[in-house]
């Protein structure tokens, strides 16, 4: 798959001009790499033109659910990819034989899916639209057995007055936790620790 | 197998595909990848505090587990040289 061209002319202006026409395309939808600048010789002698390619940037139409299907064939697992549109945003869920896999440890795996799926269909658009993933309803499950969690610790909170710090996660989980707790009253949440090692803390606020 | 995987990921997120060099080293249990593209690619493959790169790390791991092999991946800035 060739997707670039090289062209030769007086001044690289010229060369990314004709480039242009060539690709039909525009300056924003080409990278333009300059691989001589034109020098002048003594008369017509060793007087050399300017060289530029221009490469298309990645195929606008290239789907996500092509790019998904691709990865996940690479990676050694058969299976589809189904979309569905949810409040404006696009959902993909794979359907194969091996969902744990996909899933990994928290959703780990699902998680380096979906940010690898957007960072490439995101790479040249200029309005970025988030694509989110998923397997087996795996998502929704997990924030429920997270909302599960939130209010089970809070209740020992409540009982004990004893804080609680809970293991480390992802901002998108602490987040449902934060949420799950927000109307009660009798705990507060917040969180602490940098990077990776980030906990939510459920602190007793009865005293 | 791996080899292939990260060509696509790599050559997908950066500006210059055909800079991108991969190369597969396999041993018995492990496989190392050897990953490089040309410097201004760097940071789209590495991204925000390497989240990025520590997703592709993720999928290879999949992929690893999938075909019961540890998989590294090395990524390898080699040095400037000049013409």
């Amino acid at each position: 798959m060739q997707n670039y061209i090289e062209v030769e002319a007086e001044t690289v202006e010229e060369a990314i001009d004709i480039a242009l026409t060539e690709l039909e395309t525009t300056r924003e939808d080409v990278n333009i790499i300059i691989i001589n600048e034109p020098t002048k010789g003594i008369l017509s002698f060793g007087a050399k033109p300017a060289k530029v390619r221009a490469t298309l940037k990645e195929d606008i139409t290239t789907s996500p659910e092509t790019v998904l299907k691709e990865i996940l064939t690479r990676i050694g697992i058969d299976g589809k990819v189904e979309s569905d549109f949810i409040e404006g945003s696009l959902h993909l869920n794979m359907v194969t034989d091996s969902p744990a896999l996909l899933i990994g440890k928290h959703g780990q795996t699902l998680d380096a899916m979906e940010r690898i799926l957007n960072c490439i269909i995101n790479k040249s658009a200029l309005a970025k639209k988030k694509v989110f993933v998923d397997t087996e309803g795996y998502r929704e499950r997990r924030e429920q057995s997270l909302v599960d969690l939130a209010h089970q610790v809070a209740a020992k909170v409540r009982r004990t007055r004893q804080d609680v710090i809970l293991s480390p996660m992802s901002a998108k989980d602490r987040r449902i936790i934060h949420l799950a707790l927000q109307g009660d009253d009798t705990v507060s949440t917040f969180s602490q620790g940098e990077g990776d090692m980030r906990r939510v803390v459920i602190a007793s606020d009865d005293y | 197998m791996f080899k292939e995987l990260i060509e696509y990921i790599v050559k997908s997120l950066v500006d210059y595909p055909d800079d991108v060099v991969v190369r597969e080293v396999t041993g018995e249990k492990v496989v190392i990848i050897e990953l490089s593209v040309i410097d201004e690619d760097l940071g789209k493959i590495i991204g925000r505090y390497g989240r990025t790169l520590k997703a592709i790390r993720t999928l290879l791991y999949t992929a690893g587990l999938k075909a019961n092999k540890k998989v590294i991946l090395e990524l390898i800035e080699e040095p400037r040289t000049e013409a």
